[in-house]
C-alpha cells in the first residue's frame, strides 16, 4: 500500500511545480513575487534573497498590492557591463508599454523615459565585484533614484505607479542581485 | 508515520499553489496607480459697505486661499490564461489485435460496441476487428520542464483509465489517476495540430501496470481529436480487484491474481479534448483562437411531437412528449459559405419523440448553417443529421439560440425525425429502454444548453483579420 501513497505524493508534488515563478523573502514575510521572463538557465534564484542573472537573464519582481513602492536592490556585477532596470511598468507585454528605464553599467548611469531627453550620469559607474545599492523610490508622480545612498536623480512623470521592478542583465553580463527588499513608501 | 503522511497530503492539497496548478485557468493581476494633483485657489474680497476712515494706505480685505489635493486611483488589470497543455473529457480507442479469440467487438474508435454483448458474462468471440478498447475519462496534462526545458514534455493523469485487450474482464487493466509522461513532436504547428506522441504511463489502483505507447494525433479542432496508437501494456490485476471479482472465469475457490500483457494497435477519438501548445498558455483566454460555432457538454430539447408522452403515467395529456439529448457536441466551421457551413457531431445523441418512438446515435453526422442574427446574443442553426448507429435516424431541424451566459443558452427548436429504433440493438437493451419501433414525426420544442458555449464571428479565428 505504501507504493500507492508514494505515487500519489509524487504526483501532487509534481503538479505543484511552476518553475518560472519564484518567491523571495519567504523567511521574513516581506514576500516578493518573481517571474523569470527569459530562457531556462539564464536566471538562478539563490537562497531566499538573491538572484543571479546570466547573459540575457530577465526577471520581474513584484510586491503585490503596493504601488507607491520603494525598491532596494544591491547589485554586484560579476562579469560584463551591467544591468538594466525598469520601473512604472509591468511584466505583461513590457516591451509595448512605456516605463522609466535605468541602465547601470561600466559606462555610468543612463535614465530614460519615452518622450523625454535621456539623462546620462557618467560619474556613477559599475565596477566588477563592487556591490552597489540601488534604490528606486516612487512617490506619486515623483521618483528618486539613489545609488549608494546618494540621490542621483529625481524625476517627475505621468506614468502610473506599478507593483513591479524589472531587471535584466546586459549582454554578456553576469549580475548578482542581493538584499532585495520592496516596501511601501513611508515604511523605510 | 501515517499521520505525517496524512498531514503532508493535507498541507499540499490546501495550499493555494496546488489549487492554482490544477485550475484550468491561471490568473495574473496587476495594479496601476494613477496620481493626480490639483491646486484650487480662492480669492475672496469682503468689502463692507460704506466709507472707510483708514487713510490713504490701508490693508485690503481680500483673502487668498490655496488648497492642494492629491488623488490616487488604483486601476486593477486581471488577465486569465489557460493553465494546461491538454484538458479532455473523454478519450476512446478501439484496439485491434489485442485478443483475437475473445474479441469484445468494441467497434471503430471503441465507441460502437455490440450492445447485445455489453455484459460482464460475455467473454468474447472471434471474427471481430476491434477486440478491445482503451478509455480515459477526464484527461489532463501540464507542461513538464525538465532536460533544460526541453520542448513539449508533459505530465498528466486522467480520472479513470481502462485498457481492455478483449472481453475478459480479468485481463482488463484499470487505474484511477494513472501517472503519464508524454513527449510530442509536432509535424504541423497550426490548428489542427498533427503530432507524434510517446506515452509512458503507470497505473496503480486497482491494477498495477505499465503502458508504453506511441501515437499519431490529429487535433484538437472543436475539442475533437483522432489518434492512432501502437503500444504495449503489461500489468497485474490482484485477486481483490473488481475485474477479477466480476469475472465469470473464477469462483470464490479459484479466484487468483491475473497477469495481463498485450501489445495493441488502435484507432481512437476524443471529445471535448483541448490541446494547447506552450505559447498558447501565455495567450489570454480572450485572445484564443476558436474554430467552432458551438462546443458543449449538454444540449437538451424538451419537445412535443404528438406522440404518446413518456411523461404520461395516467393517460392524461401532457404538453411535452419527449426530448432530444446531445452529449459532448461540436460544430466545426467549414470553409464554405463564408465559414457559416459547419460539420458537427456528438458523442451520444438520444432522440426520444415519445413513448416507444426513440433512438440513439453515436457520433452522428450533422451538417448545418450557422447564422448570427444579433451579435453576442442570437443565432439560428438549420441542420440535417444522420444517426447511423445503433439506431438509424434522419433528422432535419432548426434551432434559434439565445446566449444567456458563456455556458448557458436557451432557444426554440423545430424539426422532423424519421428512423428506426431497432437496428443493431440487443435484447438486453430493449428490455431496459422500451419497445423497438419505427417512427416519423415533426416536433417543436424548447432547447437548453448547459456548459454549451456558442461562438460568434468575433471569436472565430477565420474572422480575426476581417
Amino acid at each position: 500500500m505504501k507504493i500507492y501513497k508514494l505515487f500519489f505524493i509524487i504526483f501532487i508534488l509534481l503538479s505543484s511545480c511552476v518553475n518560472e515563478q519564484f518567491s523571495l523573502n519567504l523567511s521574513n514575510r516581506e514576500l516578493i513575487s518573481g517571474l523569470i521572463m527569459s530562457d531556462y538557465g539564464t536566471v538562478d534564484v539563490i537562497n531566499d534573497n538573491s538572484v543571479m542573472l546570466y547573459d540575457g537573464g530577465f526577471i520581474a519582481l513584484k510586491k503585490p498590492g503596493i504601488t507607491d513602492l520603494v525598491s532596494d536592490i544591491t547589485v554586484d556585477l560579476k562579469e560584463g557591463e551591467g544591468a538594466w532596470f525598469a520601473i512604472r511598468c509591468a511584466s505583461n507585454k513590457n516591451e509595448e508599454h512605456p516605463g522609466i528605464l535605468l541602465t547601470y553599467s561600466t559606462n555610468g548611469v543612463l535614465v530614460q523615459e519615452k518622450g523625454k531627453s535621456p539623462v546620462n550620469l557618467v560619474q556613477y559607474k559599475a565596477k566588477i565585484d563592487e556591490p552597489t545599492r540601488i534604490v528606486f523610490r516612487n512617490d506619486c508622480k515623483r521618483y528618486d533614484i539613489m545609488i549608494n545612498c546618494d540621490t542621483v536623480y529625481t524625476g517627475w512623470t505621468d506614468l502610473p505607479n506599478t507593483e513591479y521592478v524589472l531587471v535584466k542583465a546586459l549582454p554578456k553580463s553576469k549580475v548578482l542581485l542581493t538584499g532585495i527588499s520592496m516596501f511601501e513608501k513611508g515604511e523605510e | 508515520m501515517k499521520k505525517y503522511l496524512l498531514f503532508l497530503l493535507f498541507t499540499i492539497v490546501v495550499s493555494s499553489q496546488f489549487w492554482g496548478c490544477i485550475s484550468y485557468s491561471r490568473t495574473e493581476t496587476d495594479i496601476y496607480t494613477i496620481s493626480e494633483m490639483d491646486t484650487t485657489t480662492s480669492y475672496i474680497d469682503k468689502n463692507a459697505p460704506g466709507n472707510r476712515d483708514n487713510g490713504i494706505i490701508y490693508s485690503s480685505s481680500r483673502t487668498v486661499e490655496s488648497k492642494r489635493d492629491l488623488i490616487q486611483r488604483d486601476s486593477t488589470v486581471t488577465r486569465e490564461y489557460p493553465n494546461f497543455i491538454r484538458l479532455g473529457l473523454f478519450e476512446s480507442v478501439g484496439l485491434i489485435g489485442s485478443g483475437s479469440n475473445y474479441a469484445a467487438g468494441m467497434g471503430m474508435f471503441g465507441v460502437f460496441p455490440d450492445f447485445e454483448n455489453l455484459k460482464t458474462s460475455y467473454t468474447g468471440g472471434t471474427g471481430k476487428i476491434f477486440s478491445g478498447g482503451l478509455y480515459r475519462f477526464g484527461v489532463v496534462e501540464w507542461r513538464l520542464r525538465w532536460f533544460r526545458d526541453a520542448k513539449d514534455w508533459t505530465y498528466g493523469t486522467s480520472g479513470l483509465e481502462i485498457i481492455m485487450p478483449d472481453a475478459r474482464t480479468e485481463y482488463a487493466l484499470a487505474s484511477i489517476a494513472p501517472l503519464y509522461i508524454r513527449k510530442r513532436w509536432f509535424l504541423r504547428e497550426q490548428i489542427p495540430y498533427i503530432a507524434i506522441t510517446a506515452h509512458t504511463g503507470i497505473g496503480w489502483y486497482p491494477s498495477q501496470y505499465l503502458n508504453l505507447a506511441g501515437s499519431i494525433d490529429v487535433g484538437s479542432i472543436g475539442g475533437l481529436n483522432v489518434r492512432a496508437y501502437l503500444g504495449l501494456a503489461a500489468g497485474q490485476n490482484p485477486k481483490g480487484s473488481p475485474q477479477v471479482k466480476m469475472s465469470p472465469a473464477f469462483n470464490s475457490s479459484t479466484i487468483k491474481s491475473v497477469t495481463s500483457v498485450f501489445p495493441y494497435f488502435g484507432i481512437g477519438i476524443s471529445v471535448l479534448d483541448f490541446l494547447n501548445r506552450v505559447p498558447e498558455t501565455y495567450r489570454e483566454w480572450k485572445d484564443h483562437e476558436h474554430s467552432s460555432w458551438d462546443i458543449g457538454l449538454t444540449q437538451m430539447i424538451l419537445l412535443n411531437s404528438g406522440a404518446s408522452s413518456i411523461y404520461n403515467t395516467n393517460n392524461s395529456s401532457t404538453l411535452l412528449t419527449g426530448y432530444i439529448l446531445r452529449l459532448a457536441n461540436a460544430s466545426v466551421a467549414l470553409p464554405l459559405l463564408d465559414w457559416k457551413l459547419y460539420a458537427g457531431t456528438s458523442l451520444i445523441n438520444f432522440i426520444v419523440l415519445g413513448n416507444d418512438e426513440w433512438g440513439m446515435g453515436i457520433l452522428p453526422l450533422r451538417l448545418g448553417i450557422w447564422q448570427t442574427v444579433i451579435m453576442d446574443e442570437l443565432s439560428v442553426e438549420p441542420f440535417i443529421e444522420y444517426n447511423y448507429y445503433p439506431s438509424e435516424i434522419f433528422h432535419l431541424g432548426g434551432r434559434l439560440n439565445l446566449r444567456v451566459t458563456e455556458g448557458i443558452n436557451l432557444g426554440l427548436a423545430v424539426g422532423y425525425a424519421s428512423g428506426s429504433t431497432v437496428r443493431r440493438f440487443g435484447s438486453d437493451m430493449m428490455r431496459q429502454l422500451g419497445k423497438p419501433m419505427s417512427f416519423s414525426r415533426p416536433y417543436i420544442g424548447l432547447s437548453i444548453g448547459i456548459f454549451d458555449r456558442i461562438f460568434f464571428p468575433e471569436h472565430l479565428r477565420y474572422f480575426k483579420d476581417k
